[in-house]
C-alpha cells in the first residue's frame, strides 16, 4: 500500500530534511542579521598616546599611537640640545580625519614635557619623559581620548583593481580619514559597463580602473566628472591623464618582454617587438590580444608607426606561429614551463609572489629611441570621479590622497608600479621612465581602440576576452 | 481537479477564475524574460555596423565553434552520467553513498579554475607530458582550443545530467522491472528496453541543462582560447565597451538556444510516466556485480581522479608554494559563510518559484504551460554578465531600494538557475499519480494542504535534487554576484577570482579549496546517506 500521509488536523509535515534544510536556512539569516547591526556602530572617538625614545645621538624621536596604530609624523625629532623652554611641534598626522601633532619642551631640569594637539587644541600635556631614560626603548604616555568631528560621511569605490593590489591603501585611507569607504571589487571592463548601465543612478562615487580605455569609456558616455585642477596639475605628463580632464592616473606600468634566462643568453634577447617576427623566434613568443593592455600597445604601434606597419606586424607575428595565452599571468605561467621563452607583459607582474622566487625570468625593457619605441609603452591605473556623486568632497579627498606622496610611495613599494606625481621616484631596480622614453601619445581615444579591434577582427586574430 | 488550483470545484459552466498555480506561474515566467527585454531595448540603440558584425562570417565560425562544443559536451556527459547514476543506484557497489557524493562535487569546481588546473597539468610541457617522459612520449594532444574546451566542459557538467538522472532513477517503480523480468526479458533487456525509456524525461532535461550551460560558459573557452558565441559576447564587452552590439550579438545567442530548446520540444511526446493502478514503490532489488565491480570502480576512480583529484593536487601545490613565502589568507572564513549562506539561500528561494511552473508543466500540458517552461531557460543560456546587466538596467528602474541587496542578488540566481530547480522537480513530479491529489482533494482537503501533506512528500528526491543544481552552480557563479550583491559582501568566488587575475596564486588556491569543502560537505548530508530518501 502507499504509505498514507498522516491526516491529523490540517498540519503541515514536511519531510525532515526540507525542515533542517529550512531551520539552517533561517539561522544563518539570523547570525547575518546580527553581524549587519554590529558593522553599523562605528565609535567617533578614539584613544591616542605619545610614544618617545632617546636615540643613541642623544635627539629623542617621538611619534603617536592611536587606538593601538603607530602613526609617524615626517618630522619628529627633538634634536639633542633643544632650546629650554621653546615649543616644538611635529608635523600634522591625521587618524579619522582629525589633525594631531606632537608638542614637546625641555624642561629646565633636563626633563621634557609632551603633549599633544588634535585639530590645534590641545588635548594632553604634562606628559614627562624623564632625563636619563635608556636609549632605544619606546615610552608611552597617558591615554587621552580624542573625539573626531561631526560624521565625516561615506564613499562608495567600484574598483577593477583587485584587493590585494589596493585594499591596504585604501584602508589607510579610511584610518586617516575616518570616511566611511565601501568597495565593490571586480573586473575593470565589467565595473566600467555596470556604470554605464547605472548611469547617474550610480551608488558609485569613484571609479578606480586598471587601463585608459574603461576611463575613457565613461568620460565618452558622460559619466565622469570634471576634475578641479590642482589634481590634473599634479600629474605632469600629459599622457597620463584624460585630454578633457575627466579621470587621472594614479600609477603606470611599462609594457616589457619578459624573457625565461634558462633558454634565452642574455645577448640573444630581442631589442624590439619588430625583432619577434625573425624565424629565431618562430613558436617561442606569447602574447594576449584579449588584454586590454596588449590592444593599447598595438593601438599605439597604429599611431606611431601607422597602420600598415603595425597590420603587418600583427600578420607576421602570427606567421611566425605566435601562442595566444588569455591575459599576463597564463602567459608567465607558460615562460615558466617551458611552453615559449617570450611573453608580451606588464612589468610589475615579474615581482609578485607566486612569481618572484628565482623562476628563471628575466624582464626586457625597450632600450630609448629603439625602433619598437611602442613596446615601451607606459598604460596607466587611473580613477575617475562619477557625475552622479553625492560625496565630492570625500572623492576628491580620495582622489588627492592616491596622489599624494604616500600613495606614490605605496604604489612604488606595494604594487611595484611606476608613481606619476609627487615627486617619487620608481624602484631602483626599474628603469626611470625618462630613460624607457615612452613614446608621447595620449591613450584615451576608445575610437583607436575600437580601430583595433577592427584590425584583429580583419586579419582573423583570435582575440582573448580578458575577463569576466 | 489537482493541486494547488485557487477554484473551488464547480460545474464547468461556473468555472471562471484562474487557478492561483497559473498566476504563480506566470509571474514568474515573467520575471525569466527580463533578460530576453533588456536586449530588446539594448539592441534597439545598435547601429548598422552592430548589425554588420553580426552578418560578417566571424558569426558562421562562432556558430559552427558553439554547436559543435555543445553537441561534443552533452553526448559525452550523458555517456558519463548514465552508467554513474545506475551504478550508485542500482548495484551493489561498494561504497555506494560516497561515490554518490563525490560524483557530484566536480560541479562546484568554477570551470575556469578547472581550465587552469588542466593547462598546467595536462598542457604542453605539464605535469602528465613530465610523467610520460620517460615512456618517450614527446608530445600529448593540444589542450588550447576544442579539446581543452570539451574536457574541461564535460568534467565539470556531467553532475548536471547525473543529479536529475538519478533523481528520475530513483522514482522509477522498481515492479515494472520485474513484470518485464517476469515475462522473460534478461536484466539487460529489461534494462533497455523498461527503465531506460522511463528515463526519457530526466535524460532530456538534463541534456537540455548541460547544453545551454555550455553554451553560456565563458571561464573554461576563455582559458582555452576557443571561440564560442559567448565568448565574442564578452570580447564585444570587455574590449570595446559595446553594451548595444553585445546585445545583437547576445539575440543571436538567443535564437541559438531557441533552436536547442525546439529540438527539445519536438521529442517530448506525450506520454504518462507515472503508475495507474494501486500499488505501493518499494526499494528496487540492487544488481549483484561480481567481478564487474573492479572495473566499475576503476572507471569511477579514474573520473574522480581526472576531475577532482588534479584540479586539487594543483591548488595545494600553489597553495604549498604560497605557504612557503609566509603567504597570507584574510577573510576567507567570513567568504566562505557568506557563499554557504547565499547560495543556499538562492537554492531555496529557486525551488519554491520553480514549484508552480514544475506543476504546471506537468499537471496542465498544453501550449501555453509548455512556452512558460521554455522561457524560463532564457536567462540560464545567456552569458551571466548579461543578465546582470539586465537587472542592473531592471532594478534601478524599478526599485532603486533593492539594488545590490541580498534581494536582487537571489533574484538574480533565480533567473539564472530556474531551470535546474525545474529540471529536478519535474523529474520527481511526472512519477506521481494525480489520483493520489484527487484523492486527497476529494477528502476535502485544500490545493495547500494537498500539496503540503501528499505531493510535496512524494517529490522530495526532486526537490533536493533541484536544491542541490542550484546550491553547486550559486556557489561557483561570478558576474552576477560582483555585480548585484551587496556592497563589500565578497564571497569565494569573487575572491578566488580576483586573487587569481592579479597573479596571487596561492590565495587563489585557499579559496578554492575551501569553496570545494563548502560545496561537497553538503552534497555528503544530502546524498551521503544511504537510501531513507526514498518514499
Amino acid at each position: 500500500m502507499m504509505e498514507h500521509p498522516q491526516t491529523g488536523a490540517g498540519r503541515l509535515r514536511l519531510p525532515r530534511r526540507l525542515v533542517a534544510l529550512l531551520t539552517i536556512t533561517a539561522m544563518l539569516a539570523g547570525v547575518f542579521a546580527a553581524l549587519g547591526t554590529a558593522d553599523a556602530q562605528d565609535a567617533p572617538t578614539f584613544d591616542v598616546r605619545v610614544r618617545a625614545q632617546l636615540h643613541d645621538d642623544s635627539r629623542i624621536e617621538f611619534g603617536l599611537s592611536a587606538d593601538g596604530e603607530i602613526l609617524t609624523p615626517s618630522r619628529r625629532f627633538l634634536p639633542a640640545n633643544p632650546r629650554v623652554g621653546r615649543v616644538y611641534i611635529s608635523t600634522v598626522v591625521e587618524k579619522l580625519g582629525v589633525q594631531l601633532q606632537v608638542i614637546a619642551i625641555r624642561q629646565a631640569n633636563g626633563n621634557t614635557e609632551f603633549g599633544i594637539r588634535a585639530d590645534g587644541e590641545t588635548v594632553l600635556r604634562g606628559q614627562i619623559f624623564p632625563a636619563g631614560t635608556a636609549a632605544n626603548q619606546w615610552l608611552v604616555s597617558r591615554i587621552a581620548s580624542v573625539v573626531s568631528p561631526d560624521d565625516p560621511g561615506d564613499l562608495v569605490i567600484y574598483s577593477g583593481r583587485g584587493e590585494s593590489l589596493v585594499g591596504e591603501i585604501i584602508e589607510r585611507f579610511e584610518a586617516q580619514t575616518g570616511i566611511n569607504v565601501k568597495v565593490r571589487y571586480g573586473s575593470t571592463s565589467a565595473l566600467a559597463l555596470t556604470i554605464g548601465e547605472e548611469g547617474r543612478r550610480s551608488p558609485a562615487d569613484i571609479f578606480y580602473g586598471q587601463d585608459a580605455g574603461a576611463l575613457s569609456f565613461l568620460a565618452e558616455e558622460g559619466l565622469a566628472a570634471q576634475l578641479p585642477p590642482d589634481i590634473l596639475g599634479s600629474v605632469e605628463n600629459d599622457n597620463f591623464k584624460d585630454d578633457d580632464g575627466q579621470w587621472i592616473g594614479t600609477s603606470g606600468r611599462a609594457r616589457v618582454l619578459i624573457v625565461s634566462t634558462e633558454r634565452v643568453a642574455e645577448a640573444d634577447r630581442p631589442n624590439s617587438v619588430f625583432d619577434l617576427t625573425d624565424e629565431e623566434w618562430r613558436g617561442r613568443v606569447g602574447w594576449a590580444p584579449g588584454n586590454g593592455s596588449f590592444q593599447a600597445f598595438v593601438t599605439a604601434m597604429r599611431v606611431i608607426h601607422g597602420e600598415a606597419v603595425a597590420e603587418q606586424w600583427l600578420r607576421d607575428m602570427i606567421a611566425n606561429d605566435v601562442q595566444c595565452r588569455r591575459n599576463n599571468s597564463t602567459q608567465i605561467n607558460a615562460v615558466i614551463a617551458g611552453t615559449f621563452d617570450i611573453g608580451l607583459v606588464n612589468h610589475y607582474y615579474r615581482f609578485r609572489p607566486s612569481y618572484d622566487a628565482n623562476r628563471h625570468l628575466a624582464v626586457n625593457y625597450f632600450p630609448p629611441g629603439d625602433a619598437g619605441e611602442a613596446g615601451a609603452l607606459i598604460n596607466i591605473a587611473g580613477v575617475a570621479m562619477l557625475e552622479g556623486t553625492t560625496n565630492q568632497a570625500n572623492a576628491l579627498r580620495f582622489i588627492r590622497f592616491l596622489l599624494s606622496e604616500e600613495g606614490q610611495t605605496y604604489f612604488r613599494n606595494e604594487t611595484n608600479e611606476y608613481p606619476v606625481s609627487a615627486g617619487v621616484e620608481p624602484r631602483v631596480d626599474l628603469p626611470s621612465l625618462d630613460s624607457l622614453d615612452p613614446p608621447s601619445l595620449a591613450l584615451t581615444s576608445l575610437s583607436d581602440l575600437q580601430g583595433t579591434l577592427d584590425v584583429f577582427d580583419k586579419i582573423g586574430l583570435a582575440a582573448c576576452p580578458d575577463s569576466s | 481537479m489537482s493541486i494547488l488550483s485557487g477554484t473551488v470545484e464547480l460545474p464547468s459552466r461556473l468555472r471562471f477564475s484562474i487557478p492561483a498555480v497559473w498566476i504563480l506561474a506566470l509571474a514568474v515566467a515573467g520575471a525569466a524574460c527580463i533578460p530576453l527585454v533588456y536586449l530588446i531595448v539594448r539592441a534597439a540603440t545598435a547601429d548598422a555596423d552592430d548589425w554588420s558584425r553580426v552578418l560578417s562570417g566571424s558569426t558562421l565560425r562562432l556558430l559552427t565553434n558553439t554547436a559543435s562544443l555543445t553537441a561534443a559536451v552533452t553526448v559525452t556527459c550523458a555517456a558519463i552520467a548514465l552508467p554513474i547514476a545506475f551504478l550508485t543506484e542500482r548495484t551493489n557497489l561498494p561504497l555506494a553513498g560516497f561515490w554518490r557524493s563525490i560524483t557530484i562535487v566536480p560541479l562546484a569546481i568554477p570551470s575556469y579554475v578547472g581550465a587552469f588546473a588542466f593547462i598546467i597539468a595536462l598542457g604542453p610541457n605539464g605535469s602528465l607530458q613530465d610523467l610520460l617522459e620517460p615512456l618517450g612520449v614527446q608530445q600529448i594532444p593540444e589542450i588550447y582550443g576544442f579539446f581543452g574546451s570539451w574536457l574541461t566542459i564535460t568534467l565539470f557538467t556531467f553532475p548536471y545530467l547525473l543529479i536529475v538522472v538519478r533523481a528520475g532513477l530513483r522514482d522509477i517503480d522498481p515492479s515494472i522491472e520485474e513484470a518485464a523480468r517476469s515475462l522473460g526479458q534478461s536484466a539487460w533487456g529489461a534494462f533497455w528496453r523498461v527503465t531506460v525509456p522511463q528515463l526519457r524525461v530526466p535524460i532530456a532535461t538534463g541534456s537540455l541543462l548541460v547544453a545551454l550551460y555550455t553554451i553560456s560558459e565563458f571561464g573554461a573557452v576563455s582559458f582555452m582560447q576557443y571561440e564560442t558565441f559567448t565568448w565574442a559576447v564578452y570580447l564585444r564587452l570587455t574590449s570595446a565597451f559595446d553594451l548595444s552590439g553585445a546585445a545583437v550579438l547576445s539575440l543571436v545567442l538567443v535564437g541559438l538556444v531557441a533552436f536547442v530548446l525546439l529540438i527539445d520540444w519536438s521529442q517530448r511526446r506525450r506520454a504518462r510516466y507515472h503508475r495507474l493502478g494501486s500499488g505501493a514503490a518499494r526499494r528496487p532489488r540492487l544488481v549483484r556485480l561480481g567481478r564487474w565491480r573492479w572495473p566499475a570502480l576503476a572507471a569511477l576512480s579514474l573520473l574522480v581522479i581526472i576531475a577532482l583529484a588534479v584540479p586539487i593536487a594543483v591548488l595545494f601545490h600553489w597553495l604549498s608554494v604560497g605557504l612557503g613565502y609566509g603567504e597570507t589568507f584574510p577573510g576567507l572564513w567570513s567568504a566562505a559563510l557568506k557563499s554557504v549562506y547565499v547560495s543556499a539561500l538562492a537554492g531555496g528561494v529557486t525551488v519554491a518559484v520553480a514549484m508552480p511552473i514544475a506543476i504546471v508543466v506537468i499537471r496542465r500540458p498544453g501550449f501555453l504551460s509548455r512556452l512558460i517552461d521554455r522561457v524560463s531557460y532564457v536567462g540560464y543560456a545567456l552569458p551571466g554578465v548579461v543578465v546582470a546587466f539586465a537587472l542592473v538596467f531592471f532594478a534601478l528602474r524599478t526599485m532603486p531600494v533593492i539594488y545590490q541587496t541580498l534581494i536582487t542578488l537571489i533574484f538574480a540566481y533565480t533567473v539564472l538557475f530556474l531551470p535546474q530547480a525545474i529540471a529536478g522537480l519535474r523529474t520527481s513530479l511526472v512519477r506521481i499519480q494525480p489520483g493520489l491529489e484527487e484523492a486527497s482533494r476529494s477528502l476535502s482537503r485544500g490545493p495547500w494542504q494537498t500539496f503540503c501533506h501528499v505531493t510535496l512528500p512524494l517529490i522530495t528526491p526532486g526537490v533536493l535534487a533541484g536544491f542541490a543544481l542550484v546550491f553547486l552552480t550559486t556557489m561557483k557563479e561570478l558576474p552576477a554576484t560582483v555585480i548585484l550583491a551587496p556592497i563589500e559582501f565578497d564571497t569565494l568566488a569573487t575572491t578566488l577570482w580576483g586573487h587569481t587575475e592579479e597573479a596571487f596564486f596561492a590565495r587563489a588556491a585557499a579559496a578554492a579549496l575551501l569553496l570545494l569543502a563548502c560545496a561537497a560537505l553538503p552534497m555528503f548530508l544530502l546524498f551521503g546517506s544511504d537510501r531513507e530518501l526514498r518514499t
